[in-house]
């Protein structure tokens, strides 16, 4: 009975409700690592992105061609994200009204600082993404496996009631096997509250230099809209 | 190529992350296996094998039974006794026989005498025979009861040396219970004291007092004595204070007088400052 004490054994000896928690928390725990693969991926792309673009941005090119550039990797097919796509949002709705509206420039501006606004809002919603599970299963799974271990040992025991002699080679297998469930709770909490902090600590870094270069393009605007007509040509 | 990056590289770390934990925890839980059980499972073999020779000293005790064997020796001395005693009658009942045959004068009588003696002779022999027939057929019954005998009274000395053999078992188990209630007792008491206890600031670490708590059945505590001081009359003072501040431990009227009398009549308690530091 001791000899065959293996985690295989271990846990296919395990009750059902201790099964399915631990097969729960496996679950959580893969899911939890593809979403930091991923994430980890999506904000090293972004930072490399903003950089790329920052500089393209501030090398001096005419910012009509740096939107026909957006529209050629539009129709490639690669999507667009970070600060493109809000430099994108501005000048297109600053190209827009002022077609339209001509000389009205505070109409302008509003409507081209609401349009960054949107999307600001939608690339913060795009950075944050998913980073709601990691936290869900950082902050359930101890809890869940916790839950599993508590069954199983209290299982242990109910079966300690029927022995005669009550030895620690009666409960240890049980509890044991119900310690797993801690453990892997333990192992997928631990890396996703990390992830999550961490990534949560990036996507706010990211959202911060988004804003500020809506703000530094928000100015170049005004300036377009209220200075002198025809020195930069939009 | 912008999704299969974003999709196959993640579930690919993913699965080979997750595969290469589940060996590791694998191979490590084996590992450490094999160590912690190849020193449990002895130990708890050992622990049966007591028991087994508990059942196999007392078998062992009942072929003392050869003691029958040797009180059926002298019986077969006495059978030729008997026999002896039952040979004289048939000479007389012979003696009889020739006193009634002496009258007749005649040859032919005579001779028919002589046969008839001869017959007579037959017939004693065959008397005789048949007598000791019968003799021998009662002593083989004789013999046969007697074995019989032997065997039930070994059977019964077996049995007995089996029940012996199961109430000192249980009485050895009735031993372990008791040693066992007694220890709970034992600690239930001590706990009981050491939540009176207030240790001195000079006690140490290292510092030990028996005290000797005398007890009646109620639980009450009638004496206090420290056999074994530990050299720091604070100390000391302070267990003695502690046993008489608990005064009575109310638990110990549910428990076998047997048990009472036998662990907790008096008691031996040691005051250890476990939980100091210094």
């Amino acid at each position: 009975m001791n000899e065959n004490l293996s985690v295989v054994s271990l846990i296919t000896n395990a009750g059902p409700l201790v099964q399915g928690v631990m097969l729960l928390l496996f679950l959580a725990s893969v899911a939890s690592w593809w979403i930091i693969a991923r994430r980890f991926l999506f904000f090293r792309r972004a930072r490399h992105e903003y950089a790329d673009f920052e500089n393209e941005f501030w090398s001096g090119v005419d910012l009509g061609q740096l939107y026909k550039e957006g529209n050629a990797k539009l129709e490639e097919g690669r999507d667009i994200g970070g600060a493109e796509s809000v430099f994108r949002a501005g000048f297109k709705e600053f190209s827009r009204l002022r077609q339209q509206m001509g000389g009205d420039s505070d109409a302008v501006m509003e409507g081209s600082q609401r349009a960054m606004r949107v999307a600001l809002s939608r690339e913060q919603d795009r950075v944050d993404r998913s980073l709601g599970f990691l936290a869900t299963v950082g902050s359930t799974s101890p809890y869940i496996g916790l839950f599993g271990t508590v069954w199983g040992i209290m299982n242990a025991f109910r079966g300690l009631a029927n022995v005669q002699q009550a030895t620690l080679a009666v409960v240890a297998p049980g509890i044991s096997e119900a310690l797993i469930a801690t453990a892997m709770g333990l192992f997928a909490a631990i890396p996703a509250v990390i992830a999550f902090n961490r990534f949560s600590n990036v996507s706010q870094s990211l959202v911060n230099r988004y804003d500020t270069f809506a703000e530094e393009f928000s100015s170049i605007l005004h300036r377009q809209a209220h200075g002198r007509r025809g020195e930069r040509d939009i | 190529m912008g999704i299969l990056s974003n999709y196959i590289v993640p579930t690919l770390f993913t699965v080979l992350l997750h595969i290469l934990v589940v060996f590791t925890v694998l191979i490590g839980w084996q590992l450490s296996d094999t160590h912690r059980f190849r020193v449990d499972t002895p130990r708890y073999v050992k622990a049966e094998l007591v028991t087994l020779e508990q059942k196999q000293k007392q078998p062992k005790a009942e072929p003392a039974a050869p003691v029958p064997v040797a009180q059926s020796a002298p019986q077969p001395d006495s059978e030729p006794s008997e026999e002896e005693a039952a040979a004289p009658p048939e000479t007389e009942s012979s003696a009889d026989a020739a006193v009634s045959a002496s009258p007749d004068p005649a040859i032919e009588r005579q001779r028919q005498l002589e046969r008839e003696q001869e017959q007579q002779l037959q017939r004693e022999q065959e008397l005789r025979r048949q007598r000791e027939e019968e003799y021998q057929r009662h002593l083989k019954q004789q013999r046969a009861s007697e074995k019989r005998a032997q065997e039930q009274a070994r059977q019964r000395q077996q049995q007995q040396a089996l029940q012996r053999a199961m109430q000192e078992e249980e009485t050895l188990m009735q031993a372990e219970q008791d040693e066992v209630l007694a220890d709970s007792y034992a600690a239930l008491v001590k706990r009981t004291v050491e939540s009176h206890w207030s240790r001195p600031p000079s006690a140490r670490k290292d510092m030990q007092v028996e005290l000797a708590i005398r007890l009646v059945p109620t639980g009450e505590v009638v004496g206090v004595e420290v056999t074994r001081s530990s050299g720091n009359t604070s100390f000391d003072r302070s267990a003695v204070l502690a046993v008489k501040k608990a005064g009575r431990f109310p638990e110990l009227k549910d428990m076998p007088s047997s048990v009472f009398e036998q662990y907790f009549r008096s008691f031996t308690l040691v005051f250890k400052p476990e939980d100091l530091l210094l």
